[in-house]
């Protein structure tokens, strides 16, 4: 699991002209955010595309992270104002080829074992999937992502209190979820 | 399937590509903001120089449509209207005009980095897709209200209450600015006729260009005694500005040109039989578009 945020770090030094710094910022945070986006808008081309909009942004416009939140929160309220406006534009349904779903499937597993090392949190991961998209985020960003509620608020644009009870709400349709798949919920 | 450094390695491919695209979008909109500036110069120029010019009159030319009367509005006495280039909001004009003073209260390299990661965020499909306001530009640079009231100029034309806009809510700020509506369309036909005079300079530069040092734009007039342009073509011109006025409100604009006047027997004279030695360039352009309106005689 990616606990790192020395994102700030990195970005001060592609700011100086240090060209490793970005490839070092894609690994830290790019699978996390890929994933993120994924959830968003379950298409996982869609979801890298977007993700290196994410990356471009902070490149090319540096000096508008300032300092206020984490550069891992700051990536992450990015990430989803990406998702956020792609899914504005895309009013009508898509068809979605059967071929297309393996490659989604396959591409996700692979981007959640880079992220999630433990099999069991995998799991959660994949119950996750089945909650609604509210749910699905505050949840994401608090177990795998190990955000504090404030962080999470910022990126979901809600109050801390607005992200507890989202966040209780979304425990008790995990716990069902879970109880559903045989599996024992505890406290999380 | 990809290894984790084959994927970072393609995400980062994908980065670099993005990160020169934009670098290269945002020289391109450097540009167009010098561009437009150097409009703006001469739009100040030669509407200041009149004092009033009624470019548009108007009349119904449908007998099934109501009547309007469109007075012209100033785009020099907006502010130094910087929104993105062409309007594409169809509710508001105010709200996404900034004044030149609140720019460089801010710095204009600022200003531009902010006006990019804004315009990021446009959805075309809304009535409202600039996010290039003036309620974030004041959030995003925390603007305090005196300075606001100050370098916005707020006592002169741009009478919208500031208060509001400080103090408040979103729906407040929202019909508060859409009440400028008919500003908006004003300026929007205000622009299109202007933007008849530099589509004919620009299909008529080949024959125009011994006057390249011109610095502020042809009057019509003078278009058509410099640049040839024929009386069909003239009218084919303005009737393209009437179709994207229609199709921008929904209503008949015509423009009260005196179109035969400028087409006499002998039409390389006229500019000549007009011109008057002692006066200024700008004044010039100004009253010969003023005598093409009609207006003057």
């Amino acid at each position: 699991m990616i606990r790192s945020d020395r994102g700030g770090e990195l970005l001060e030094r592609f700011k100086n002209g240090d060209s490793d710094a970005l490839r070092e910022l894609i690994e830290l945070y790019g699978a996390s955010l890929t994933l993120f986006i994924q959830r968003y808008v379950n298409n996982m081309s869609i979801a890298e595309e977007l993700t290196a909009d994410t990356f471009c942004e902070i490149a090319v416009n540096p000096s508008k992270y300032r300092r206020e939140a984490s550069l891992k929160t700051y990536l992450f309220t990015v990430a989803k104002n990406k998702a956020a406006d792609y899914l504005k534009k895309q009013r009508k349904y898509k068809y979605v080829p059967i071929e297309d779903v393996a490659y989604e499937l396959c591409e996700t597993r692979q981007l959640e074992e880079w992220v999630v090392k433990d099999e069991q949190q995998r799991e959660l991961m994949t119950v996750l999937n089945e909650l609604t998209e509210d749910y699905r985020s505050v949840l994401y960003l608090l177990y795998f992502e190990e955000l504090s509620y404030e962080q999470i608020g910022r990126i979901l644009k809600k109050n801390v209190k607005q992200i507890k009870n989202l966040a209780y709400r979304a425990r008790l349709a995990l716990k069902g979820e879970l109880e559903r798949r045989g599996f024992v919920y505890e406290e999380l | 399937m990809r290894s984790f450094e084959e994927w970072t390695s393609d995400m980062e491919k994908k980065v670099e590509t993005k990160i020169k695209e934009k670098r290269k979008e945002r020289n391109n909109m450097k540009n167009k903001y010098m561009k437009l500036g150097a409009v703006a110069a001469c739009l100040v120029l030669v509407i200041g120089a009149a004092a009033v010019i009624p470019y548009v009159a108007n009349r119904n030319e449908s007998a099934n449509l109501p009547e309007t009367t469109v007075a012209a509005t100033d785009p020099a006495q907006t502010g130094d209207a910087v929104g993105g280039g062409e309007l594409k909001c169809k509710v508001h004009y105010l709200y996404h005009n900034f004044a030149g003073s609140l720019i460089d209260y801010v710095g204009q390299d600022k200003f531009d980095e902010w006006l990019e990661s804004v315009s990021e965020t446009e959805d075309l499909s809304e009535d409202c897709p600039c996010n290039a306001n003036i309620k974030n530009f004041i959030d995003y640079f925390d603007i305090p209200y005196e300075v606001f009231v100050v370098k916005g100029n707020l006592t002169g034309h741009l009478e919208y209450d500031p208060e509001i806009l400080y103090f408040g809510t979103e729906e407040e700020i929202e019909a508060h600015f859409r009440d400028f509506e008919k500003f908006a369309k004003d300026y929007i036909i205000t622009e299109h006729l202007l933007k008849l005079g530099f589509n004919l300079e620009e299909k008529y530069a080949d024959k125009l260009t011994e006057y390249a040092d011109r610095t502020v734009r042809f009057s019509i007039p003078e278009l058509v005694v410099y640049g040839g342009i024929t009386k069909d073509e003239l009218i084919k011109a303005i009737d393209e500005v009437s179709e994207n006025i229609y199709e921008k409100f929904g209503e008949v604009y015509t423009f009260d040109y005196d179109i035969d006047g400028l087409y006499p027997d002998g039409v390389a004279t006229l500019y000549d039989a007009y011109a008057k030695d002692d006066e200024s360039v700008y004044d010039r352009v100004s009253r010969l578009d003023a005598l093409f309106c009609g207006l003057i005689e």
